[in-house]
């Protein structure tokens, strides 16, 4: 197990070699250069030259690319915004913590809603237990995050006045982004813990199960359920790192200073370190929870387990 | 056991729910005001590069020698109390007040000007500004003078873009200075807390010389999202607030807010390459080019885009407060009949295909583009809208390969401003290419944006540059479209000073005060 956990994490090195290039090379090649976009429209020339040179920019492509990355290696040094001047390493530590504050808060409340619900229209098919959550589900997943976002501050921050607008000090600031982000979030979550549910009570463990005489209780909660989990974990651990890099909308709407808007604001203003340094942290964040999600699999079913300790022999 | 679940369950929820709905602390606190930013920021220092954000919180920080009032285009002073020019131009003399303090506590002296002029002289940002200026002395601690290489009159309009910094404050920050709170300004506001991507929070500086401001706290808060800005407005979450054209016409009529409209000197104009390979050159054609400055509908482009937040303009700058501003001779009106006669002219009376319109991707520039490709339609002249990031298009449009475009240009009030757009000292970077091409009088226009310089007396610059305004305007390669303003909106309870704003992004908070 150790010995495959220590495979995967080697495993990331190129993963996150191959995007930082993909990336630098896409921001490099795409017209524009971070002098014209800070000087603006009437900048001269020899300023346009001489803020490009200070920033580095003047150098090759790929002297560049590999400043950065040894940078990177050797000094953990993420270079600093061209926009800002200051350390992107500073600026990440700042970030990530809204990032995952707001992605860990939506995927939980998905999660609460959305497999208990789930669970529900499975052993309920067909009925108005089922009817109305699909069609609820279907309504929400259907929802652009920003129009939501935007509804639910309109209602509950301006009408009612409950939540403020703006801001990231406190729990409160969080309540509605995490619900904007995190409805459409259960909707896609009871669809699929619905599906995945389905699929096992028609298997025929489960019909032993039920005409051993286990109660139908223990069959849904201690028989169906654990096997249904198996591809609904994968879900949760996939999706939560696609909300690191999804908020933006929930992000600029709700002033949160997060990864996404980092990333936003970096392609806009031409500052290569900023989306860089995004980039690469949300790769190996990804990479670390899809890795998580596989060695959460070992323990929620007996069969992977076992097939790992007998790799190791 | 279960029963002491349920209660152990039903405590847990309810002190999430009391959390969850306790009452959300008011930003606005008595003594705090909170303005929204709607730009992250970049810098703390005045020299480096900037945006609209960093102007807004920085007017209450940082000062100049003189303040350029462009509500009537007259100089007051600020840090100096007077100034001369000698008689051969090449010598400003300002007498600084004795009683400025630096945020650090340091007095100000003339050491601490030279020391700014030369580091804005370093800064790529400001070279437009000090590139007349040849170097800085000061006399004693209360008089400066700067030595231009050659006699150079807009030079007063340029010194009030500079701010001066203390020396020390910056010295001691070294290479960080611009990066982090920083005390080492004059003005009635000191900084506490500069997070770009959040908020600049600033307080009311003591030792200020005109007197304590009235208003202790200021917060500038970085609200990107223009929505969510106005709800927060609503709400009193913030207090001041440049109001998105969409939402100026009900928040300018509603009685629970203050609100007024004033001159930003922001000019949106339509370029049209007379280079252009497109279509076989065919806008080296000047009745072409003409011709579609005549399908220019401003007013229509003024409601859909501005919603009233400007007003159709049909020259660069406008000459009643701009230094060396003349009034245009050629103008082009909307007139569709005239774009026709000039489509005639060109040999072209059925029409033509005239390539490409590149358009930022925000969406105001896409409408202006679709309000012209319908008028232009109307009388025959077809052309794409290409749309493109802003950073992007700016290349291509700086490279010469966009046929048509747009931009949006802010003026300092001296017309040799506008000299770095037209001027083929800086062709390099222009949109439309002057330098060497036979279809513009080029030199012409250079050496009137030379001499407008030299010129001492205020109605000859007038005469020098309206020649070169006529050239310009008369090869229909820029098309002024429309001036903007900002909508500004304020909550009741705050007492807000107007009588400066018409002034160059100068909305200090030092004239507002909370109402008793």
């Amino acid at each position: 197990m150790i010995r495959y956990v220590v495979k995967r994490v080697i495993l990331i090195i190129p993963i996150l070699l191959g995007v930082s290039f993909l990336v630098f090379a896409i921001l490099s090649f795409t017209p524009g250069d971070p002098a014209s976009t800070i000087l603006g429209n009437g900048a001269t020339e020899e300023a346009i030259k001489q803020l490009n040179h200070e920033l580095g920019y003047d150098l090759p492509f790929l002297q560049r690319y590999v400043i950065y990355i040894t940078d990177i290696v050797t000094k953990f040094d993420f270079g600093f915004s061209y926009r800002t001047r200051l350390p992107i390493a500073n600026e990440l530590v700042s970030r990530l913590p809204i990032s995952l504050k707001l992605a860990s808060l939506s995927i939980i409340l998905a999660c609460l809603i959305g497999i208990p619900v789930g669970i529900m229209t499975a052993v309920k098919q067909y009925t108005m237990f089922d009817t109305v959550p699909t069609i609820t589900a279907l309504i929400f997943a259907a929802f652009p995050t920003f129009w939501l976002g935007m509804l639910l501050l309109y209602a509950f921050s301006l009408k009612l006045g409950i939540f403020p607008s703006y801001g990231a000090s406190t729990w409160v600031h969080f309540v509605l982004p995490v619900i904007g982000l995190g409805l459409p979030e259960a909707a896609t979550m009871m669809r699929f813990t619905r599906s995945s549910m389905l699929e096992t009570v028609r298997q025929d463990y489960i019909r032993t199960a039920r005409s051993k005489g286990a109660p139908e209780r223990s069959v849904i909660w201690k028989h169906a359920l654990k096997n249904a989990l198996i591809p609904i974990v994968t879900i949760i651990g996939v999706d939560f790192a696609a909300l690191m890099g999804d908020a933006c909308a929930t992000e600029v709407l709700y002033s949160l200073p997060g990864l996404c808007t980092m990333i936003i604001n970096g392609i806009r203003q031409k500052d290569v370190p900023s989306v860089m340094g995004a980039t690469l942290l949300l790769t190996a964040f990804c990479s670390l929870v899809v890795l998580l999600v596989d060695i959460v699999y070992a323990f929620i079913d007996p069969r992977i387990k076992a097939k790992y300790s007998g790799s190791r022999g | 056991m279960k029963k002491r679940k349920c209660f152990l369950l039903a405590v847990v929820l309810l002190l999430m729910l009391a959390f969850v709905f306790a009452p959300v602390a008011n930003a606005a606190e008595n003594d705090t005001l909170n303005f929204r930013l709607m730009f992250n920021c970049s810098t703390v220092s005045p020299y480096l590069h900037f945006n609209d954000a960093d102007w807004w919180w920085q007017a209450g920080v940082f000062e100049p020698l003189v303040w350029l009032n462009d509500a009537n285009g007259t100089f007051e002073p600020m840090i100096a109390k007077e100034w001369s020019v000698s008689d051969d131009g090449l010598v400003y003399t300002f007498k600084l007040r004795d009683d400025v303090y630096f945020h650090n506590g340091e007095k100000l002296k003339a050491s601490d000007c030279v020391f700014s002029y030369n580091l804005a002289k370093q800064a790529p940002t400001l070279t437009t500004f000090t590139s007349p200026y040849d170097k800085a002395e000061a006399v004693d601690d209360t008089t400066f003078k700067v030595h231009l290489k050659e006699p150079y009159y807009p030079f007063l309009h340029h010194s009030s873009m500079i701010k001066i910094v203390s020396e020390k404050a910056v010295s001691e920050q070294g290479a960080d200075f611009g990066t982090k709170v920083a005390l080492a300004g004059t003005g009635p506001y000191y900084m506490t807390e500069y997070n770009p991507a959040v908020k600049v929070a600033v307080k009311a500086f003591d030792k200020y010389y005109l007197g304590k401001a009235p208003i202790e706290n200021v917060n500038y808060i970085v609200m990107v999202d223009d929505s969510s800005a106005v709800i927060a407005f609503e709400r009193g979450e913030i207090d001041i607030i440049q109001v998105p054209s969409t939402y100026w016409a009900d928040i300018s009529k509603s009685d629970k807010y203050g609100s007024k409209i004033t001159p930003r000197h922001e000019l949106y104009y339509l370029i049209v390459n007379m280079n252009s390979p497109e279509q076989n050159k065919i806008l080296a054609n000047k009745d072409i080019r003409q011709a579609i400055g005549y399908c220019v509908d401003k007013q229509a482009i003024v409601d859909v885009v501005k919603e009233g937040l400007a007003i159709p303009y049909d020259q660069f700058m406008d000459p009643a407060i701009t230094a060396g501003g003349p009034e245009s001779t050629i103008k082009y009106e909307y007139n569709l009949d005239k774009a026709r006669e000039s489509l005639k002219k060109a040999g072209y009376p059925d029409g033509v295909n005239v390539g490409t319109l590149m358009s930022f991707s925000p969406s105001e520039y896409v409408k202006m583009a679709q309000i012209i490709q319908a008028s232009c339609a109307e009388v025959g002249i077809k052309f794409e809208i290409e749309q493109m990031e802003v950073a992007a298009g700016l290349t291509e449009m700086r490279a010469g390969k966009t046929s048509m475009s747009f931009c949006a240009s802010t003026f300092l009030l001296d017309y040799d401003y506008i000299g770095r757009y037209f001027h083929t000292r800086n062709d390099a970077t222009h949109f439309v290419k002057y330098k060497g091409s036979d279809l513009i009088d080029w030199k012409t226009i250079d050496n009137k944006f030379d001499d407008g310089t030299r010129a001492k007396d205020p109605a000859q610059r007038k005469k020098i540059y309206s020649e070169a305004e006529r050239i310009i305007m008369d090869s229909g390669t820029y098309f002024p479209i429309m001036m903007t303003s900002f909508g500004m909106a304020w909550q009741k309870d705050l007492s807000v000073d107007t009588s400066k704003w018409g002034a160059f992004f100068m909305f200090s908070p030092y004239d507002w005060a909370w109402k008793k």
